[in-house]
C-alpha cells in the first residue's frame, strides 16, 4: 500500500528533524560593553584613544586583548565569582601617548559595583549570570565623565552599557 | 460447508505499548522511558485514546550534571477516515488531537558557568531538587494495521505545541517526559505501536 511507503518517508523525517540540534554557546557574556565618547562635541560621537593598555586592580596582567591597541570600544569581564550576589570588579586603563614633552601616560581606574543573577540558557549551553550594574566609581586623568547607559550585562545581549567621556 | 465470513470490527477497547522511547534511546542514551496505551474504539469512525508512561534522564555534560524523574499522561480523540472496501478489513488511517501534561523533578547536582578571564566558575552545592509541570497539544496522524487476528500494528507523526512550563526555580527541564526537548516550542516525533484489541461488536 503506497501510503505505507509514504508513512515509512514521515517517520525517517520526523526521526531527523527530531534529532537534538547542538546550540551554539556564546562566550564572553559577561562583558560590560563601554564607548569612548569626546566630552567637547556636543551630541554623542565615538572617539578613538590609541596606546590603550587595561588591566585589573591591584594586578599588572594585561587584560586581553588590549595592550597598546587603539579602540573607540571596551568589553570588561564582570567578576562573578564573589561569596555573594553584591559584588565589585575594577580595572586600571593607562593611555600612553606621545606629546611635546615626550612620551606621557595617563592612567584611570574604573570600578563597577554589581550584582549577579543565575539564569538557564539552553539545555545545551546550562547556566549562567546576568549581571546588573549598580554603580560605579571612577578617577579623572582623562576621564571627564562616565555615564550608565544599560545597567543589564544579559547572555546574547549586544548593547553598549556604558559612556567614557573623555577630556578635550 | 459453514464458511465463516469475515467481519468488520466496529467497537472494541485495545491496549498496547509505543516502542518509539526504546528507538530514541538508541540515539539519545541519556534518556530512558516507557509508555502504554488504551484505545476505546466508538465506531468506525470515532476512537478515544489514553496514553502514559514516565521517563528517566541523567546525563554529565562540562556544564552541568541533570537529572529527572517524571510521568506523562495524553488524552484525545482519534478520527479514523479509511472507508473500507474490502471485507475483514480492519486498517485505519487517524487523525486525531491529544492533550499532554507532564509531571516531573529535576535537579543539577552540579553546574559549572564558563570565564576565560576569571576562571570557570564551579557551583559548590548545584540546583536542588524541584517540581516541574508542563501541558501541550498534539496533532496526529498514521495509520494502525491489524497484522494477525486482533493484534495491530501502527504509526503516529505528532506535531507538538508546548503551552506551558511551570517551575519552581531556575532550572529549566531538559527534556518533558511525554513531550520531548524543553529548548523546542514545537516538536516533531512518531510513536510505534503494538496493541492487542478486544473487540466487543462485530458486523458483516
Amino acid at each position: 500500500m503506497k501510503i505505507k511507503y509514504l508513512g515509512f518517508f514521515i517517520v525517517c523525517v520526523t526521526v531527523i528533524w527530531s534529532c537534538t540540534k547542538d546550540d551554539f554557546c556564546l562566550s564572553n557574556q559577561n562583558a560590560v560593553q563601554v564607548g569612548f565618547y569626546s566630552r567637547s562635541s556636543a551630541e554623542d560621537k565615538d572617539s578613538t584613544l590609541s596606546g590603550i593598555h587595561i588591566h585589573r586592580v591591584g594586578l599588572t596582567d594585561t587584560l586581553p586583548p588590549y595592550d597598546s591597541v587603539s579602540v573607540n570600544k571596551l568589553f570588561l569581564p564582570l567578576n562573578f565569582h564573589g561569596e555573594t550576589d553584591d559584588d565589585s570588579t575594577g580595572f586600571v586603563i593607562r593611555q600612553r601617548f606621545i606629546s611635546g614633552d615626550g612620551e606621557k601616560i595617563n592612567a584611570d581606574t574604573i570600578v563597577f559595583y554589581h550584582r549577579k543573577e543565575l539564569v538557564f540558557i539552553s539545555g545545551e549551553c546550562g547556566m549562567f549570570y546576568n549581571m546588573t550594574i549598580d554603580s560605579l566609581r571612577f578617577t579623572t586623568d582623562f576621564i571627564d565623565t562616565v555615564r550608565t547607559e544599560y545597567p543589564h550585562v544579559k547572555y546574547d545581549e549586544n548593547i553598549e552599557n556604558v559612556k567614557i567621556y573623555i577630556q578635550p | 460447508m459453514d464458511v465463516t465470513e469475515p467481519k468488520i470490527k466496529v467497537g472494541g477497547i485495545s491496549a498496547g505499548i509505543n516502542l518509539a522511547p526504546f528507538i530514541t534511546q538508541l540515539f539519545e542514551k541519556e534518556r530512558i522511558g516507557f509508555e502504554a496505551n488504551a484505545r476505546y474504539i466508538f465506531n468506525r469512525k470515532w476512537q478515544m485514546v489514553a496514553e502514559a508512561g514516565f521517563e528517566h534522564v541523567d546525563f554529565e555534560k562540562e556544564q552541568y550534571h541533570y537529572k529527572s524523574d517524571g510521568t506523562f499522561l495524553r488524552v484525545g480523540l482519534d478520527y479514523n477516515f479509511f472507508n473500507v472496501d474490502e471485507l475483514g478489513n480492519n486498517d485505519n488511517i487517524l487523525a486525531g488531537l491529544r492533550y499532554g501534561a507532564g509531571i516531573q523533578e529535576h535537579e543539577s547536582p552540579r553546574y559549572q558557568v564558563d570565564d576565560a578571564y576569571w576562571g570557570d566558575f564551579e557551583s559548590k552545592n548545584g540546583l536542588p531538587l524541584s517540581s516541574v509541570n508542563s501541558h501541550w497539544v498534539e496533532l496526529v496522524f498514521g495509520l494502525r494495521s491489524e497484522v494477525m487476528k486482533n493484534f495491530y500494528m501502527g504509526w503516529t507523526v505528532r506535531l507538538k505545541q508546548l503551552l506551558v512550563v511551570n517551575t519552581e526555580d531556575v532550572l529549566e527541564p531538559y527534556t518533558i517526559p511525554g513531550y520531548g526537548h524543553r529548548d523546542n516550542e514545537t516538536n516533531l516525533s512518531f510513536t510505534y505501536t503494538i496493541e492487542y484489541q478486544i473487540p466487543f461488536k462485530s458486523k458483516n
